[in-house]
């Protein structure tokens, strides 16, 4: 069953005066709010992260949750034994999950049962956050000049660099390079902007001090 | 945003988004954005504006070709070969041809020499040697529709409402699926207690209906039959009543369960020793089953980051996109 993470803070919210100490002891201790609170802290970098490194929205979708579960399992045997490095550890739980996804020679659909008392991270708030930031998206890139559009277009989607791009599209090198940090900056902080007005009370998940 | 963005955004950013930033900048800069909220939301944003110009037609203006080039070029070209042809004959000694290609891919090590002669694969059949190397020597995937799908992209459904969907599905939705029990994806609608997804064949004949659903994603426990086109609906209940998705007049979410034979040379290959990702691609994408196709290339690209190659077979997956699929029962 999903449970929105967001509906069920309790003390160990983002912005509590938490450390990585304190977190990594509790849901050692057991403690279901601080599995929320860990879950709520880095789904968002670790599905970015997995979306940057297999470009493939429904694999990172699928990997995350496995993440996430082993994070979760491993903090509550234990096993992180520097708390100051909990973010370097998770990344590394994804990074091993991420390749043994690609190891993997079984190409059936996996099963993403919960076992149970972990943490939900599928989170419908979490997945309604992504459907807005895709429609800021598309504002933002319908509002770009057609000619910065095919620019970032060629660099983000086709992978291709300015001087390529400067032979196709009969601009100068520099030209390309000077529209691609405009446009790219343009997007970024349209969505960026956008976002946060849409959603004024969202905690943008950060280092609990 | 910080000054530690602005240095770290501006060198890291596009290469992480495009895959192209070395392993160990990328996980120095994921160190970073773990613990930097500016830094997430603006590689969130870039990701998001990344997939949505990925979804939308490319209109790449080539430069027109100057005449002195296009004078010029044919003459070089057809100089060149002159030469090397007096070249080749003059000479006893074998010509040792440079790797114009070269792909790490499961247990196989392809390569394709500039004469474009495939390396490497000489275990498989000639059929499939032929498909590596076309895909290789041309940069692209073949996405065949099969003969009995009929493309629409105009393909609604009848009905007054035209507002905007409050959910919608995400997959499959106008696809060839290798799976015939098919996982079933969609996006959440705010305040839904629960999913209720339903499958339908030719003449709207219900032919499987899932339990109410918590998870936003569904396998249908029925084998659908092979080469068979169907539609499918998710009805998501909440304290206001039911909404369907998609529902007039949105298209119908069309998918087509992948034949008999492409699915047996799949099967074939799958079984394999090669553990071959790229003739998989390939028999994916002849089949119209461009997702798996895809899913098959980011695992060759995993194997061999920042390969050219792969790159271009991505972007001709992607240019060859099936346009949307035509039901019996929207006939």
């Amino acid at each position: 069953m999903s449970v929105n993470s967001s509906d069920i803070r309790g003390s160990w919210t983002s912005d509590s005066v938490m450390d990585n100490d304190r977190l990594v002891q509790a849901i050692q201790d057991g403690d279901r709010e601080a599995e929320h609170a860990f879950v709520e802290r880095y789904l968002r970098p670790v599905k970015a992260m997995l979306l940057a490194r297999s470009r493939n929205p429904d694999l990172a979708a699928d990997v995350l949750q496995d993440v996430m579960m082993d994070a979760i399992t491993a903090l509550r045997r234990g096993q992180l034994r520097e708390p100051a490095k909990l973010s370097s550890f998770v990344i590394g739980i994804a990074r091993n999950r991420l390749n043994n996804h690609y190891r993997s020679s079984v190409r059936q659909p996996e099963s993403l049962e919960f076992p149970d008392l972990l943490p939900d991270s599928s989170s419908n708030a979490e997945k309604m956050e992504t459907q807005e930031r895709e429609t800021l998206a598309m504002d933002a890139i319908s509002g770009l000049d057609p000619i910065d559009k095919t620019i970032l277009q060629m660099t983000l989607v086709d992978g291709l660099k300015p001087g390529v791009i400067a032979q196709r599209l009969s601009l100068n090198p520099d030209v390309v390079r000077q529209r691609k940090l405009r446009a790219t900056r343009r997007v970024i902080e349209f969505v960026r902007r956008q976002s946060q007005s849409e959603n004024p009370h969202h905690h943008v998940v950060g280092k609990v001090t | 945003m910080t000054d530690c963005t602005v240095t770290l955004i501006d060198r890291c950013l596009e290469r992480y988004i495009q895959g192209t930033l070395p392993d160990s900048e990328a996980r120095t800069f994921e160190e970073h954005y773990f613990d930097c909220p500016a830094c997430l939301a603006q590689v969130e944003a870039l990701q998001a504006v990344a997939h949505q110009l990925g979804s939308q037609p490319q209109k790449h203006r080539r430069a027109p070709i100057p005449w002195p080039v296009r004078v010029a070029v044919p003459t070089a070209i057809a100089a060149g070969l002159v030469l090397a042809f007096v070249g080749y004959h003059s000479s006893n000694k074998p010509v040792q041809e440079a790797n114009a290609a070269e792909l790490r891919d499961g247990n196989l090590k392809l390569s394709l020499d500039k004469s474009g002669q495939l390396h490497g694969a000489d275990g498989l059949p000639e059929k499939e040697r032929d498909a590596l190397q076309a895909a290789l020597t041309t940069g692209r995937l073949e996405a065949d529709l099969p003969s009995n799908l009929a493309a629409s992209k105009a393909e609604t459904m009848l009905g007054a409402s035209a507002a905007t969907p409050l959910f919608k599905v995400s997959s499959p939705v106008d696809r060839v699926v290798s799976d015939d029990r098919p996982t079933f994806k969609w996006v959440s609608m705010r305040g839904a207690s629960g999913y209720r997804v339903r499958v339908y064949a030719g003449g709207y004949r219900k032919v499987a209906e899932s339990p109410v659903l918590h998870e936003l994603s569904w396998q249908s426990p029925v084998a659908l039959a092979r080469g068979e086109n169907y539609t499918w609906t998710v009805t998501a209940s909440s304290s206001t009543g039911e909404v369907r998705t998609p529902a007039p007049p949105q298209p119908e979410a069309v998918f087509q369960v992948m034949g008999s034979g492409p699915a047996k040379d799949i099967e074939s290959a799958l079984r394999g020793p090669a553990n071959d990702h790229l003739l998989l691609a390939v028999l994916y994408a002849k089949a119209g089953a461009v997702d798996e196709a895809r899913a098959e290339l980011d695992r060759l690209a995993a194997e061999n980051p920042n390969s050219p190659v792969i790159a271009q077979l991505k972007a001709s997956l992607d240019q060859a996109t099936p346009s949307p699929i035509k039901t019996k029962a929207a006939q």
